[in-house]
């Protein structure tokens, strides 16, 4: 389940992150998009909960 | 001030290989914290803005998207063959066409795992064909170790070239320069893996009596290898050769010297599907890759594809990141993605034309696809953009200045060895690639050795190091049972991937004072 929301957050982040830094070189929209990937290992590095 | 530099850029691979090896995290664990570790280190040291971290980020996540598209194609392929019922009759096939021992285990271990590898990967081979070892009769450590060191040549070009797209777009080398004298560089590991085999199933006598034998499958092996990058077909450059060495070997069993009864159980054990309809999957896509080379359908499709530009960027302490104009590009000709999906169209249509197909197949075989195939591509995209952000933000190009002290001769030698370290931590050649590209790329141009040279080190390494991956051997002793630990295969089949790393850099070093490359 976690990794299936990573995947997808994954595939996302990839137009996002294009956008912020490489098209509209945005320093606020591209730390924005850092932080979220950041979120996003955070999540990933966390031991799972067991059920 | 050089030496905590050195410290910051050598941390997110610390930490990749840390992870993996001592806490024994899953692999999308470790390089999430490496990512988090390289974007830490880029902006507070090395002067990486916002807009470069993100933007090298966005290529890796490009990067990946390429490589993982072949993925997950090549996956649902075979487990749709797998499903309906292709490959068991295909190793069925293979184990009752020789009774000698020491033929089959080059059959299966070798050349038809490598013909696996160039189509799936990732484990695949072990967990196909370590089974049919043990049902010839060989021991489980000895059949897990002898495919996990008969596979490896063919896991650069495996997968549909994966890890060959990798090495080519990390160091920036173009495939149609690459692949040629890569291929021919894969004369010694793909003898080298063939002895081992016979060594390891049955020892020295049997290294004496086949390596002729051995020696004539090579050479055709890297022959075709060589031709197939001659035509720009990397993609099947290692299913082709796999397929043709088996055939050399089912050949050479019907000679004089290795002529035996076979007297396999899988002989009379009723299958609902010949051996050619069992193939069918396979020489589609075989054809449909050798067609898409076709010059005329190339030129043809030549503005269909997918793939981003990026401006030139710098860090604030002036390290420069030049412009890419179309990064990765996806082709809809030439990408293995939307040939191996229309090899499965076909494969349907043609199934389902003589009542052969088994309803819901595509369904479980998608289901199977996205099991395996979930975990890998989260870790590949975080590995690919930690070190894209290594890349961009200078940190690669310090690892480089170190690397320097090496002297050229002796990082040519040690270069394959980084490719093993990278692929043996990661279980991935296509994952050692990515980790290790940038720093090759940048050693190679501090030492001003050929780039060309040196990725083919990189990934010729990785290729052995990721059949002898600590996770090949967890895949062999999950599938066979039998009581066998990982321990013991390791053991068994480390010393072969060391000694093959070993003489690439050797096969590396004379190549290079030879003028090769």
């Amino acid at each position: 389940m976690r990794l299936r929301f990573a995947l997808y957050a994954l595939m996302l982040a990839l137009p996002r992150l294009y956008l912020a830094g490489a098209y509209l070189q945005s320093s606020a929209a591209a730390t924005v998009e850092l932080l979220l990937i950041a979120a996003l290992c955070v999540y990933l590095i966390a031991p799972e909960r067991k059920s | 001030m050089f030496a905590l530099r050195f410290l910051v850029a050598v941390l997110p691979v610390l930490v990749l290989l840390g992870g993996i090896l001592w806490l024994r995290w899953r692999a999308y664990r470790a390089a999430a914290l490496a990512w988090l570790v390289a974007v830490g280190g880029a902006a507070l040291l090395y002067g990486a803005s916002p807009v470069l971290l993100a933007s090298a980020s966005a290529k890796g996540l490009s990067l990946a998207l390429l490589v993982m598209l072949i993925v997950w194609a090549a996956v649902f392929l075979y487990a749709l063959a797998d499903d309906l019922g292709a490959v068991e009759v295909i190793a069925a096939h293979l184990l009752s066409s020789t009774g000698d021992p020491i033929l089959l285990a080059l059959l299966l271990s070798w050349t038809f795992s490598g013909f696996l590898q160039g189509i799936a990967g990732f484990g695949v081979p072990v967990a196909v064909i370590a089974p049919l070892m043990v049902l010839a009769g060989f021991t489980p450590v000895r059949a897990i170790a002898a495919v996990m060191i008969g596979h490896s040549w063919a896991i650069t070009f495996g997968s549909m070239g994966s890890s060959f797209f990798t090495i080519s777009l990390v160091m920036d080398v173009p495939g149609a320069l690459l692949g040629p004298p890569l291929a021919l560089l894969f004369a010694v590991p793909v003898l080298f893996t063939g002895l081992s085999v016979a060594h390891l199933a049955v020892g020295w006598p049997a290294v004496v009596r086949v390596g002729p034998l051995v020696a004539l499958a090579s050479w055709l092996i890297v022959g075709l290898m060589w031709l197939l990058n001659l035509w720009g077909a990397a993609p099947v450059s290692s299913m082709l050769p796999g397929l043709l060495g088996s055939l050399v070997l089912l050949l050479a069993g019907r000679t004089r010297p290795y002529r035996r009864l076979a007297t396999r159980a899988a002989l009379a054990t009723p299958r609902r599907l010949t051996f050619r309809w069992a193939f069918l999957p396979y020489g589609l896509l075989a054809c449909l890759s050798l067609t898409a080379q076709i010059p005329a359908m190339r030129q043809a499709a030549e503005g269909l594809r997918f793939a981003l530009s990026f401006p030139a960027l710098s860090t604030t302490q002036g390290f420069q990141v030049p412009a890419q104009s179309a990064y990765a590009p996806i082709r809809l000709i030439g990408h293995p993605a939307p040939l191996l999906l229309l090899s499965a169209l076909l494969t349907y249509l043609a199934y389902a034309g003589w009542g052969l197909w088994k309803p819901g197949a595509h369904q479980r075989a998608w289901q199977a696809t996205v099991r395996q195939s979930t975990g890998t591509t989260v870790g590949v995209s975080l590995m690919v953009m930690m070190a894209l952000v290594l890349a961009d933000s200078g940190m690669a190009a310090v690892l480089a200045e170190a690397a320097e002290a090496l002297g050229a001769r002796l990082y040519l030698t040690t270069a394959p060895f980084i490719g093993l370290l990278g692929a043996f931590v990661t279980g991935s050649n296509t994952n050692s690639n990515v980790m290790f590209g940038p720093l090759q790329l940048y050693a190679s141009q501090a030492l001003a050795v050929s780039t060309l040279t040196v990725a083919a080190a990189q990934t010729l390494g990785g290729s052995i190091g990721s059949g002898v991956a600590p996770d090949k051997a967890l895949i062999g002793t999950s599938v066979v049972g039998k009581g066998v630990s990982e321990g013991e295969v390791m053991r068994r089949a480390l010393p072969y991937g060391l000694l093959g790393v070993l003489l690439v850099g050797i096969e590396v070093l004379v190549a290079t004072l030879l003028g090769f490359g």
